[in-house]
């Protein structure tokens, strides 16, 4: 069973996500601020971390920042009642591994929990339109090779932000899933070192930085 | 327009050589400006008195309103970098002039006359505008004006002392005069930052009550009673759903109000097109997930309204035929093409076996699109969802005649024929 450490200040929405979970999940630990959150997540060693973005003593990012520096490895699923574009930037930036919304379904946010465990990344429609938009606001003369979306790239992401699955996506494109997986980590890859002065001007422009 | 008209004369804007004093005197004494301005460089000559009586009169005047020629009373205003600003330098000119004068001997300016100019154009300085003003940097600007003023008018009244004394009597006074300068604001000093201090304290605390007092008046209007209605909906899922979803828009618009009233947003292509999205999922009660991609001005181009018109009414005919949970909705906006694509994961369609009554809907998809010069790929077959591709090129060159990219055409009819 994959273990899960819940992070979010609402006491009410850690027990809602876990009512909805626990039983197919092993939930460890939950933590309701940044610094327990760390010190939690260096404890329990968690396979997977729901993360809230907003919270009392730092936010989402403080917390990944946090478990970083202790040298502990687990992976991080941003879930938010915030879809503003600056937030989803900011933890993904900070390395977390996906975003979904607290709208989410129980079996979606399984099935979420399940694919970034296994090393995926996880894009919500939203979030593969603000990555969309966070790289198309740079001219490409500026940008290296390395900070520029492939075209297969930037396929699987329209594909993604028009509501399309990886399966659906994969028959669509006649890829493996295998391969929209790697395109999407490839894709987060990116958006994580890329250290472009437009993106960064980006998020400056959005109060990201 | 009736304001609280100070005992003094307006300084005239309309009919002026340096600050208006000249004819602000003549207007309030009936006389033409040209003798008030007579008598005051006839005064000037003869001992320098005109200057002082002008600079003296001038500040005091402008301690309180201008009269512009539409009778609005205009409060001065250093900061605002113009008028003012000027008018303040032309009062140091011209107490520069009577120090030069004295110096260089071309006429005799008296003592006092010099003090009692330097000491108005200190407290004009230091009082021009409002002692606490709101923003940090006025407030710094307030006290360097503070300082400067006080400096102004210490020197002024220890030119009076020191010009009725001489060596080290004169000395000794200014020294006495700093000595209990000194004393009292060691004395008062804490007394008045403390003051300040608690003004400054009332002041946010009645900021934060009032913006208390607007929270609860939001959540009262808004939240409490759409928690009123959730409850008594309680059996129709669908009805709460809606409900839920309609409040948290209205909440996350009200706290990012500052994005919402951006009053360059309603003419914005995101706006206007996440707004037609909810409009329907309010009606139709089905969640519509939008991620819009760029964005672009309306700058009220009909074809880019025909093409939200489009879009709205195949979020429609999802919403109403597809059964699905949700529909998907994506539109980008690049230099020379917006593209929207409307999906749901619905019951799909037979394409060539359209109903009667839908017939005519889509008619009004594909029809309108064609009029714009746009074009509609309708990608759907029977339980394998429906996705509505409408394309608009923005730059009208491309004319009606472009109807969509080979590519994706070749690829929806691959699709139809899987």
């Amino acid at each position: 069973m994959i273990s899960v450490v819940l992070v979010d200040d609402h006491a009410l929405v850690r027990a809602g996500v876990r009512s909805e979970i626990g039983d197919q999940v092993d939930i460890v630990g939950e933590a309701a601020d940044a610094p327990t959150a760390v010190e939690v997540i260096v404890e329990t060693r968690p396979d997977v971390v729901l993360l809230d973005v907003h919270m009392p003593g730092g936010g989402g990012p403080s917390v990944i920042n946090g478990v970083v520096a202790a040298g502990i490895e687990t992976k991080f699923l941003a879930l938010s009642v915030s879809d503003a574009a600056e937030d989803v930037i900011a933890v993904i930036r900070a390395g977390a591994r996906g975003y979904v919304t607290k709208a989410i379904s129980g079996a979606d946010l399984i099935d979420s929990i399940e694919r970034i465990a296994a090393g995926d990344a996880v894009f919500s429609p939203k979030l593969a339109g603000f990555v969309l938009d966070a790289f198309a606001s740079a001219p490409t003369e500026i940008n290296g090779e390395l900070d520029q979306l492939t075209k297969r790239e930037q396929e699987v992401l329209r594909l993604l932000a028009r509501g399309y699955t990886y399966k659906e996506l994969a028959r669509r494109l006649e890829i493996s899933i295998k391969t929209v997986e790697t395109h999407a980590s490839a894709v987060l890859r990116k958006l994580q070192l890329s250290s472009r002065h437009e993106l960064t001007r980006w998020a400056t422009s959005r109060d990201i930085v | 327009m009736k304001f609280i008209k100070p005992n003094v004369p307006y300084l005239e804007h309309e009919d002026r050589v340096l600050g208006g004093v000249a004819s602000g005197i003549a207007i309030e004494l009936g006389v033409p400006p040209i003798a008030v301005r007579a008598a005051l460089i006839v005064l000037a000559v003869a001992g320098g008195w005109g200057f002082t009586i002008y600079t003296v009169m001038w500040g005091w005047s402008s301690y309180y309103w201008y009269r512009h020629s539409d009778q609005t009373p205009i409060a001065p205003d250093f900061d605002d970098g113009g008028e003012n600003q000027r008018l303040l330098g032309f009062g140091m000119v011209i107490v520069g002039l009577l120090f030069a004068a004295q110096e260089i001997g071309i006429a005799f300016v008296p003592t006092l006359v010099r003090a009692a100019s330097l000491l108005a154009l200190g407290s004009v300085v230091a009082w021009h505008r409002g002692v606490f003003p709101d923003t940090d940097t006025s407030r710094r600007r307030a006290i360097l004006r503070m300082a400067i003023g006080l400096l102004l008018a210490v020197g002024g009244a220890i030119l009076i002392v020191a010009s009725n004394l001489d060596g080290r009597a004169a000395i000794s006074a200014v020294a006495a005069v700093l000595i209990l300068v000194t004393g009292v604001a060691v004395v008062l000093g804490p007394w008045i930052s403390r003051a300040m201090r608690q003004l400054g304290d009332e002041r946010r605390a009645r900021i934060r009550s009032e913006e208390r007092a607007d929270v609860a008046a939001h959540i009262h209007d808004s939240v409490l009673q759409t928690l009123a209605l959730i409850q008594r909906q309680s059996d129709d899922p669908q009805a709460m759903v809606s409900l839920a979803r309609r409040q948290e828009r209205d909440l996350r618009d009200w706290l990012f109000a500052d994005e919402a009233q951006n009053p360059a947003d309603s003419s914005m292509f995101r706006r206007e097109f996440t707004d037609a999205a909810f409009a329907v999922e309010e009606l139709h009660h089905v969640p519509i997930e939008v991620v819009v991609v760029g964005d672009c001005t309306l700058d009220h181009n009909d074809r880019v309204y025909a093409l939200i018109g489009a879009a709205k009414e195949a979020m429609v005919n999802a919403s109403m035929h597809s059964g699905a949970d949700t529909i998907d909705v994506y539109a980008e906006v690049t230099d020379d093409v917006i593209e929207v694509f409307i999906r749901d994961t619905g019951r799909g369609f037979d394409p060539g076996a359209i109903p009667d009554d839908h017939r005519g809907v889509t008619q009004s998809i594909v029809g309108r699109m064609r009029r714009v010069g746009g074009s509609t790929i309708i990608d759907t077959a029977i339980d394998r969802g429906t996705e509505i591709a409408l394309t608009l090129p923005l730059s009208p060159t491309n004319g009606p005649t472009v109807t969509d990219t080979p590519e994706r055409a070749e690829r929806a009819m691959q699709e139809e024929a899987t």
